[in-house]
């Protein structure tokens, strides 16, 4: 029993650190601003801390992120271009798992969903990355 | 000058003006003799617009540079809401709900494209343009 657990806790241990004002949930680190741009201002910030705008792959990232962005609105990594399918920043198209409010061609999260925009608006971003 | 007190027996805020009452409902916001509400739930800017009307108020029309940093003051970063400026192609030409024309930029401009039918959001720093049937949350306006 012990030989299972120790490489798990060893693992688990190593996956634990996220950085500074990043905070870690499951496989991801995410980061939220303070501050409010426009989706490709956001997106360059999380790009220059060699993340993305966050990409959401599951429920239980889903809701966490909803818990932690209280009322306000939040880009995350999802855009289109005139008709074509949604697709998150690192270039994977969305499988369409979630609803996507509205007819713009950028995506930012609210606690009540998610919803589009045609980007310009300064509002907060969230970035993510793989915690290892 | 302005005095304000709370009446708790009723529940209504009320500030006085040169001896004068004036009144906004429970939970909306009082500026320059006007009522002002925030929206909660993300609709389209016509059914913002419906559910203001619903409470005998419309979506603001901003007459002046005070209007506007009152009610951007009173969004929080992050958070932005529909405004009762609309602009429908191919006249180009923005125009309050009563249709009075939006000389830009008197008192703000407007980020964004109008290449297509667009209605007007502001956040606590600009006002821009976006696509009327996007979901935002919206600010009822009416008179005291």
């Amino acid at each position: 029993l012990i030989a299972i657990l120790v490489p798990i806790f060893s693992k688990s241990s190593l996956t634990m650190k996220c950085s500074g004002e990043w905070i870690g949930v499951r496989e991801k680190c995410f980061y939220f601003s303070d501050d409010t741009r426009d989706w490709t201002a956001s997106k360059n910030f999380c790009s220059s801390q060699g993340s993305e705008l966050a990409q959401i792959d599951t429920k239980e990232d889903m809701e966490f992120l909803k818990k932690h962005i209280g009322t306000f609105m939040h880009w995350i990594g999802l855009s289109r271009k005139q008709g074509e399918s949604w697709k998150w920043t690192n270039g994977t198209v969305f499988n369409g798992w979630f609803e996507i409010n509205g007819n713009g061609f950028f995506a930012f999260l609210s606690a009540d969903g998610v919803y589009s925009s045609r980007g310009f608006v300064d509002i907060k971003w969230i970035c993510s990355k793989p915690r290892f | 000058f302005w005095g304000k007190k709370m009446d708790s027996s009723q529940n209504i805020n009320i500030s006085t003006l040169a001896g004068n009452n004036y009144m906004c409902p429970n939970d909306w916001l009082l500026n320059q003799g006007k009522c002002y509400k925030f929206l909660t739930s993300s609709k389209t800017w016509n059914e913002s617009q419906h559910d203001c009307i619903n409470l005998q108020a419309h979506l603001p029309m901003i007459h002046n540079s005070e209007e506007l940093e009152f009610i951007q003051k009173n969004l929080k970063p992050g958070h932005l809401a529909w405004i009762g400026l609309y602009m429908i192609s191919p006249r180009k030409q923005w125009r309050w709900i009563n249709e009075h024309l939006f000389v830009e930029p008197k008192i703000f401009s407007i980020i964004g494209p109008t290449d297509s039918v667009s209605c007007a959001v502001t956040t606590g720093n600009q006002v821009y343009s976006e696509d009327c049937n996007s979901k935002f949350k919206g600010i009822c306006q009416r008179d005291v």
